[in-house]
């Protein structure tokens, strides 16, 4: 058993073996687990994909005469912010969309600026127009206030991100007899399309699928920067059915991230625009799981072809709720392209970047190579498969206060 | 050389009502395939149609089209991936009906082959960084 200090010992030296997760299923696979875990020190993973539980909040300073934003309004480039925090500061959702978008009702709508798009502009340092008003008070007079920012003039900018990195997220068909827009794309009648968003033998939870060491405090790559893992994300769930490697065979884990905007990069950091959905952000993350003993070795190295995904209808199961599961298939079969669902041979595509995904494990090795990225032992672990945690609907209910 | 010529022609408003193709097609001995055709709001015709036939004779019927006042651009230029704004995800991939886009083998980044392309444009409402851009 190896230990994160005495990994992050050989980082500082220069000698620590990092291999990305690719690597890593070619090493298992050639050498065995046993030998994979006494030779590799780090597996690095990455992903590149449409994460919708995203967000940032802002502090823009204070003008002359102050404004309370607080409990009063904001828009950023004519997108609502959210204002019922502090004075001066902000919380930006990447779904949020401007009052005048017509949504879906020219249906599918395009949804060609929201959110998202405002945070990818101030990381393109481009100037966004800051409209705000506020009820005024004695020490906050002001009631109005116009004016163009900067992200680099602002004070705090911080990427905060509820739900990132689902962990096995659904494949999505449609057995209906016409198009349907999800946010897993356009799904074409009578199974025309499966569509996934995974970075499969690179996405980070589904190579420490039982978080064993990924956690609060994890340094991770974040789009471009350092960022760390904050908390477990909505809707984490680790009870599901798993395989003997671990592997869960439904949507699982989520990982809540954050880290400093005025560090990011456009590259791995775009609004996306899916159509008759919304708006959403593509967020590029990375996370260094440290090797430290058999069990991990063989699930960083564990083939695609043992990584299971469900298959769902996305026509009236997924919208009805219904648990129904049309097949489980495989990363192997899902990245060759076509899967098969009841005896059909269907395309598959992936709203998620592999060649970013394979871009981000590089990077991310390269810092780790460098010695200046050192992994971080998590504070506290994520709730695993024995913490009872599930994924719960909503029970539309009258108040159990009421007499 | 038997070729199949695709191309977007714009019908000037005084002409949205002759029998422009069928006659000229007819006059040529041409094939052709229509993949897109409307009236557009100032009442101009606009139509996305392929020509197969014999090289110069096709050439011959364009031209004849271009003396008409026909508005006439190939197609390939008309339908362009942007490079700086694909991400490569390749979901466009899953919805291409006539593989003109599809995933580089070892590289996995998305190809488009405007030859194949059939200018159907459902990558271009399915494309999440609107990277799929239309000229015509």
């Amino acid at each position: 058993m190896k230990t994160i200090e005495e990994i992050n010992e050989k980082i500082k030296q220069g000698h620590a073996v990092v291999v990305t997760a690719e690597e890593m299923v070619d090493i298992v696979r050639k050498k065995g687990e046993t030998k994979a875990a006494r030779e590799v020190d780090v597996v690095t993973t990455g992903t590149f994909g449409p994460m919708c539980s995203s967000s940032i909040y802002l502090n823009f300073g204070h003008s002359s005469p102050r404004i309370k934003i607080g409990g009063g309004t904001c828009f950023l480039n004519g997108v609502p912010a959210y204002t019922g925090l502090a004075a001066v500061d902000v919380f930006l959702g990447a779904t949020a969309l401007p009052p005048g978008d017509p949504g879906n009702t020219n249906y599918p709508g395009d949804f060609l600026y929201g959110g998202a798009h405002v945070i990818e502009d101030l990381v393109r340092g481009k100037d966004v127009l800051l409209e705000a008003t506020g009820y005024g008070t004695d020490c906050y007079p002001r009631k109005e206030l116009r004016t163009y920012i900067n992200l680099r003039d602002i004070n705090e900018a911080v990427l905060f991100n509820p739900r990132n990195c689902y962990q096995n997220y659904n494949v999505a068909v449609n057995t209906s007899n016409r198009t349907i827009y999800t946010y897993l794309g356009i799904l074409k009648p009578n199974l025309g399309n499966a569509n996934f968003c995974s970075a499969g033998v690179l996405s980070p939870l589904l190579r420490d699928p039982e978080y064993r060491t990924i956690g609060i405090g994890t340094r991770i790559f974040l789009c471009g920067t350092v960022g760390y893992v904050a908390w477990y994300g909505t809707q984490h769930n680790p009870c599901v059915d798993r395989t003997p490697e671990g592997m869960p065979k439904r949507p699982a884990g989520t990982i809540a991230v954050i880290g400093n905007l005025k560090q990011m990069s456009a590259e791995y950091l775009r609004a996306a625009s899916l159509v008759g959905y919304g708006v959403s952000l593509c967020v590029g993350i990375g996370i260094p799981i440290p090797v430290l003993d058999e069990r991990i070795a063989l699930q960083c190295g564990t083939p695609p072809e043992k990584m299971l995904a469900p298959v769902v209808d996305y026509s009236k199961d997924y919208p009805q709720r219904n648990p129904s599961v049309l097949a489980e298939v495989s990363y192997a079969e899902l990245f060759s392209g076509r899967i098969k669902i009841k005896g059909e041979s269907v395309i598959a595509a992936s709203l998620s970047s592999y060649p970013a995904a394979r871009k981000i494990a590089s990077q991310l090795k390269a810092w780790i190579q460098s010695g200046k990225f050192l992994l971080s032992q998590a504070v506290e672990p994520l709730p695993g498969k024995d913490s009872g945690i599930k994924f719960k609907g909503l029970e539309i209910r009258k108040s159990k206060s009421e007499k | 050389m038997i070729i199949n010529q695709r191309v977007v022609l714009r019908f000037p408003k005084d002409l949205v009502d002759k029998p422009t193709i069928s006659s000229l097609t007819r006059k040529y001995g041409l094939e052709f395939n229509i993949l897109q055709a409307q009236i557009l709001p100032q009442k101009e015709g606009l139509m996305v149609i392929v020509f197969t036939g014999e090289e110069k004779i096709v050439h011959e019927a364009l031209n004849e089209l271009k003396a008409q006042n026909v508005g006439l651009q190939t197609l390939k230029q008309d339908i362009i991936k942007n490079d700086k704004k694909c991400t490569h995800c390749g979901v466009c991939v899953g919805l291409c009906p006539s593989d003109a886009l599809y995933l580089d083998q070892e590289t996995r980044k998305v190809i488009f082959d405007s030859e194949k392309c059939i200018a159907c444009l459902i990558c271009v409402k399915g494309c999440i960084m609107k990277a799929i851009e239309v000229k015509f």
